[in-house]
């Protein structure tokens, strides 16, 4: 076990762990970059075997996992690195653990659903593209420069637009990626505009330094300070799918194949999430907001908590007309983003300003990680319950679902728990992840609590057309025939609904551990650029 | 009249509002993926300017912050031109058109 981790910690590079310079906080990363070269490389030895791509890939993300855990958790490395185009903090480690299990879960995912009517030959493409994609949102989640921030933000997407219509022959998957692409494109080229806006204005690139020169700095133009920070929150709100930028979300995820919604449904909205909570963070922490002239704390606070608001309405409104169960699961996804949205917006607060509690924005992180955490298993679960239903009926109407309790206890089963936990009801993790979100609101004050009333009437909204599935299941019958789906499928499915409840049951520990990395952030945030924080306390008491 | 910042930033905003209405007016893909490539030029017309003008020296060195970003820039519109277009081919074969008011089968 020691010897696995020194493999993967130290690839023998020169300067490897050189304190300036060294490598070693990209490991993760370049973990990934081996693995897409090897994605590519291995078919000529395999006689193009998609299976042997699949097995690649998931070597890599594994490395790529453990490399998060070994790296991130060592001394010396939590801070800035390569001039600050690099941040490695317990925030990125933590959604990136995340992120890198999430991805393994597709993988696994996809061998039971979509790999049987994959072309042979098609795997190195695709797993590059989805390797590819899983790297830029990495690199979202770990940076503060401008340049970066759009480069990961274009990695990301890229390889996304093409996944969303890898299916060559559907026409829907074909219309699903051009509607992609061309949002995509609009509100990236919005962002940058946006971005070199926020160039001219203060001179760097870097987000700390930014957030330094706003409230040294002499007074600027509001109008123009107004447009870069709204083509920011155009380019990042696309990727959260944020209303009025939602609409390529549930056709995407209509026209995509079942294994590319649930990794988008997940892994693009995070990414994007923990993008703008490192951008609000900085300018919070290290700006002293109320004095930057021409712009103030709380109305940006106001529009991010406003955004997060109509967000949630409009998924819970909209995903009750859906016969479709990729697009509700779509509109359910655009509603959670909109919660965790509202959590963002107590980032601005400041510490002591109006409410009662010592650390505001810490709290929300943690809140937000949390969210994000259960979120991840209860998408899995449904996503690989509707991509099992497709694979034996061919449909993905919520028709076809009814008498699946009967028909398919097991599976019906895995279905109720991770739609009854998507409401957030107990006896599932998805109870707690929301309390915990609204009792952290609620203890803000202010106009926070009326966030806690649009969520808490968002939550009666959304049991409609979760408990329409349920019904479907349970309460209607169909002379459809029994089957027994694939054991793999079923297992990634009982395993997230299994997990659910024994989050709810460990939900302390639970707790605990996102509190711990939701926590150390603001130790290492405000050292950023000066210091390396005491790392060697913390690394002990694991 | 000396050429200064102004004018580059006027220019930029123009090309940004020729883009934009370029993306609002156009049904045809291709025509909205020019409009990105006349913003994106916009953000690299602003980045190099504010580099030229305003910080292009600290403390007597030089500095390409901008301009380097600008460089980017290019290559990412590159990039995301030769994936958009292979997008649109990929739609004109099961549509056989690149009318974007013609995808209109996702829908609710």
């Amino acid at each position: 076990m020691n010897l696995l981790a020194a493999a993967i910690d130290r690839p023998f590079i020169p300067g490897w762990a050189d304190p300036a310079n060294g490598l070693r906080p990209f490991a993760p990363e370049l973990w990934l970059i081996v693995a897409i070269v090897a994605v590519l490389i291995v078919p000529f030895f395999t006689r193009r075997s998609n299976l042997a791509c699949a097995a690649t890939a998931l070597f890599g993300l594994i490395a790529a996992l453990l490399a998060t855990m070994i790296v991130g958790t060592s001394d010396g490395v939590v801070g800035s690195h390569f001039r600050g185009l690099l941040v490695v903090d317990p925030v990125t480690v933590f959604f990136k653990g995340l992120l890198f299990l999430f991805v393994i879960g597709i993988i696994l995912m996809w061998l039971c659903t979509t790999s049987m009517s994959m072309h042979e030959g098609d795997g190195p493409e695709f797993f590059t593209l989805l390797l590819g994609a899983t790297l830029g949102m990495s690199l979202m989640a770990s940076t503060s420069n401008l340049l970066m921030i759009f480069m990961s933000v274009e990695l990301a997407s890229l390889p996304s637009y093409v996944l969303a219509g890898f299916r060559k022959t559907h026409r829907v998957g074909a219309e699903a990626s051009l509607k992609y692409v061309l949002f995509g494109a609009v509100t990236s080229s919005v962002m940058v505009y946006g971005l070199s806006m926020l160039y001219g204005l203060y001179g760097t690139l870097q987000v700390e330094e930014l957030a330094h020169q706003m409230t040294t700095g002499s007074a600027t133009s509001v109008a123009l300070l107004t447009v870069a920070i709204f083509g920011l929150l155009i380019g990042i709100g696309f990727k959260i799918s944020a209303v009025p930028f939602h609409f390529w979300c549930p056709d995407v995820f209509e026209g995509a194949s079942i294994d590319v919604s649930a990794f988008l449904s997940v892994a693009s909205k995070g990414a994007g999430l923990v993008l703008l909570l490192r951008i609000l963070m900085t300018l919070a922490s290290t700006a002293h907001w109320h004095n930057v002239p021409g712009i103030s704390l709380s109305a940006v606070a106001i529009v991010v908590g406003v955004i997060g608001s109509i967000t949630c309405t409009v998924g819970n409104t909209a995903a009750y007309v859906q016969t479709n169960i990729k697009r509700l699961l779509a509109y359910s996804s655009i509603a959670h983003a909109g919660y965790m949205m509202c959590a963002l917006s107590m980032l601005l607060i400041g510490k002591g300003a109006e409410s009662d509690l010592k650390d505001p924005a810490s709290v929300a992180t943690q809140a937000i990680l949390l969210y994000l955490a259960v979120y991840l298993f209860m998408n899995l679960g449904a996503f690989t319950v509707a991509g099992l239903v497709y694979r034996q009926t061919g449909s993905e109407d919520i028709r076809d679902y009814r008498g699946l309790g009967r028909r398919s206890p097991v599976l019906a089963l895995c279905m109720f728990c991770c739609l009854v936990s998507l409401i957030g009801l107990p006896p599932f993790a998805g109870f707690v992840a929301k309390l915990n979100l609204m009792w952290v609101l609620f203890r803000s004050g202010g106009w926070w609590i009326a966030l806690i009333v649009v969520i808490g009437v968002n939550t009666i909204l959304s049991a409609f057309y979760y408990f329409r599935v349920i019904r479907a299941m349970y309460l209607e019958n169909s002379d459809a025939p029994a089957f027994f789906p694939n054991p793999l499928g079923l297992a990634i499915s009982g395993a997230c609904s299994v997990l659910l409840v024994l989050m709810l049951l460990g939900w302390s520990p639970l707790g605990r551990m996102t509190d711990y990395f939701s926590h150390l952030y603001f130790g290492s945030a405000t050292v950023l650029v000066h210091e390396q924080p005491d790392m060697s306390s913390a690394t002990a008491s694991r | 009249m000396e050429i200064g910042l102004t004018h580059f930033l006027i220019l930029a905003a123009f090309l940004f509002v020729c883009g934009i209405a370029s993306i609002m007016l156009k049904r045809n893909a291709i025509g909205i993926l020019m409009g990105v490539e006349l913003i994106l030029n916009a953000a690299n017309v602003n980045l190099v300017a504010f580099n030229r003008f305003s910080y292009g020296t600290i403390n007597g060195q030089p500095v390409l912050a901008g301009q380097v970003f600008a460089i980017f820039v290019i290559v990412l519109a590159a990039a995301e031109a030769a994936v958009a277009l292979a997008i649109f081919l990929n739609f004109y074969n099961n549509f056989a058109t690149i009318d974007v008011e013609r995808a209109q089968n996702l829908k609710g």
